[in-house]
């Protein structure tokens, strides 16, 4: 790329996941794989809603009715396009992703879940503290100031939006009970 | 009359400072959530949807609204400076947007789109504030079986005139309903589908579904691509927008043609996207010179922008007066990520 002119806006993305990088998966693979897991839960969610009563009584409907044919219409149309799917030729399926897509997929799917684990004892705003800062570090490969300065204003801001500003209870962990909050 | 007495009312709500200020606020965030690539209106207002939980309903939907509006807007500044439209109903402006950026007249596009979209949104806002209380009033006699079978035309509406597969728009809205069905059953008051796990007695928060099926699958599927930008900057000074503003008269019909494309659309589930390619399509239809679009004419910048526009605002329509959701959140309430919507 060449350096960008004074009319332009360059932003770079270093870490973006490479376009030729090999194929994990096929969507025929993920689609089947989709469509048996929506099998199962219809079938799980549909014995249920059976056990619980899927009749008419005197009075009205029992609590199974609705559920129990929505599972229905679910099993039908995951059948459906799982026979489909199955059916298709199998060359012409596209990729569902890449090595380099999925890699950057759970580098940001794994922190997310940790920080909702984080949440739990570090509180809301430290736990964001640490998520934005990472993130800008270590996938936008921001400088270390940048990423510190830009996520202490984020969670900062967020804590005098919630619990300043509007009095909206968040989980608070130890930091925040150090300033008494 | 009764119309102008009430809308003169609702200015007089708005006009404190408390709710200009929340005005501000809520477009700042929905241009910044509009400007960011995959995040859009539908949800940037799931995202932001915490920061109303405090506040009385009036100030909350002052705030959301104007989140949407901003988003809207938002959208089609990335589409004119770096070619990449921050909301699908924004691919139409990036036709002659980023043409006219790269001719060094970012600043009359982005004026023209702002200028269009409030023509848009003033057309259907008027439309909406005569018609919705005649709707309302209709729909104020409705009883479960009215209910019934608008919601039935909706969800068939949905399955019918969808762009994705058929099949998977029934999955994603049985999954939706059958999300909504957990918990205390509000008839019989049995416990269904809870598999005697108690913190679903209460059924599974509207708030949880939007965020984690709409806000974070967007994120990851953003992750996906590459987030590189090159664009082109742009200062816009007052004289431009003037200079903007006195070339408008010339293109009323257009903007005329395209407001009522998106009122139209909007109001039934046709949508902003239909509308802003629509006006698009019918504005190089019916001009002089259908060649210099997509060249970087100022039209092609007004036309998709005020339909879109437009129908964004009418979309409210159905769900203020009936309580009928347009695309948005209907897809929130169903697992549409992973088809591909």
């Amino acid at each position: 790329m060449s350096p960008p002119s004074a009319q332009e806006i360059a932003v770079d993305d270093p870490t973006a996941p490479e376009p030729d990088s090999p194929a994990v998966t096929t969507t025929r693979t993920a689609e089947v794989v989709v469509y048996v897991l929506l099998l199962a839960l219809a079938l799980l969610l549909g014995f249920d809603n059976w056990r619980s009563g899927m009749g008419w009584a005197k009075d009205g409907p029992q609590s199974g009715y609705l559920p129990f044919y929505l599972c229905v219409i679910l099993a039908g149309a995951s059948v459906f396009g799982l026979g489909i799917t199955l059916l298709k030729r199998k060359e012409v399926s596209p990729t569902f992703v890449t090595r380099d897509q999925l890699r950057r997929v759970t580098q940001v799917f794994i922190p997310t879940l940790l920080f909702c684990a984080a949440m739990q004892w570090l509180g809301l705003y430290v736990a964001s503290f640490l998520l934005v800062a990472g993130f800008m570090r270590f996938i936008g490969r921001i400088a270390w100031w940048k990423s510190l300065l830009t996520s202490f204003v984020f969670a900062f801001a967020m804590f005098a939006t919630f619990d300043v500003a509007f009095d909206v209870i968040m989980p608070k962990g130890p930091i925040e009970a150090l300033f008494g909050r | 009359m009764e119309a102008i007495t009430l809308l003169l009312h609702g200015f007089a709500v708005l006009l404190t400072w408390k709710t200009l200020t929340l005005m501000m606020i809520g477009l700042l965030l929905g241009v910044f959530v509009g400007v960011l690539p995959g995040l859009g209106g539908p949800n940037g207002v799931a995202i932001l949807l915490p920061l109303t939980f405090t506040m009385d309903p009036t100030s909350a939907i002052v705030m959301l609204s104007c989140i949407y509006w901003g988003a809207l807007f938002g959208g089609a500044i990335t589409s004119i400076l770096f070619n990449i439209p921050g909301e699908a109903w924004s691919v139409a402006t990036t036709f002659d947007g980023y043409p006219m950026a790269q001719q060094g007249k970012a600043a009359e596009a982005l004026t023209a789109a702002f200028t269009s979209s409030f023509i848009g949104s003033l057309v259907a806002v008027i439309l909406i504030t005569f018609l919705a209380p005649r709707i309302a009033g209709f729909a104020l006699r409705f009883g479960p079986p009215e209910f019934f079978a608008v919601y039935f035309l909706t969800f068939c509406s949905f399955v019918g005139l969808g762009r994705e597969e058929k099949h998977k728009t029934l999955i994603s809205m049985a999954l939706g309903l059958l999300l909504a069905a957990i918990g205390m059953d509000t008839v019989s008051g049995q416990l269904r589908m809870t598999f005697g796990f108690d913190p679903l007695l209460r059924g599974v928060n509207f708030l949880v579904a939007v965020i984690g099926l709409f806000g974070i699958s967007e994120i990851l599927l953003t992750m996906e691509e590459r987030l590189a930008l090159r664009g082109h900057s742009a200062k816009i000074s007052l004289r431009v927008v003037l200079k903007v503003w006195k070339e408008l008269p010339r293109y009323w019909v257009t903007l005329l043609r395209s407001s009522a494309i998106g009122c139209w659309l909007g109001i039934t589930p046709g949508g902003a996207i239909a509308a802003s390619f629509m006006g698009y399509n019918l504005a190089k239809r019916f001009s002089k010179d259908p060649a210099s679009f997509g060249k970087g004419r100022i039209e092609g910048v007004f036309a998709p922008e005020t339909a879109a526009h437009a129908s964004g605002t009418a979309a409210l329509l159905p769900m203020l007066a009936l309580g009928i959701p347009d695309r948005a959140p209907r897809r929130s309430c169903s697992a549409a990520s992973w088809s591909g919507a």
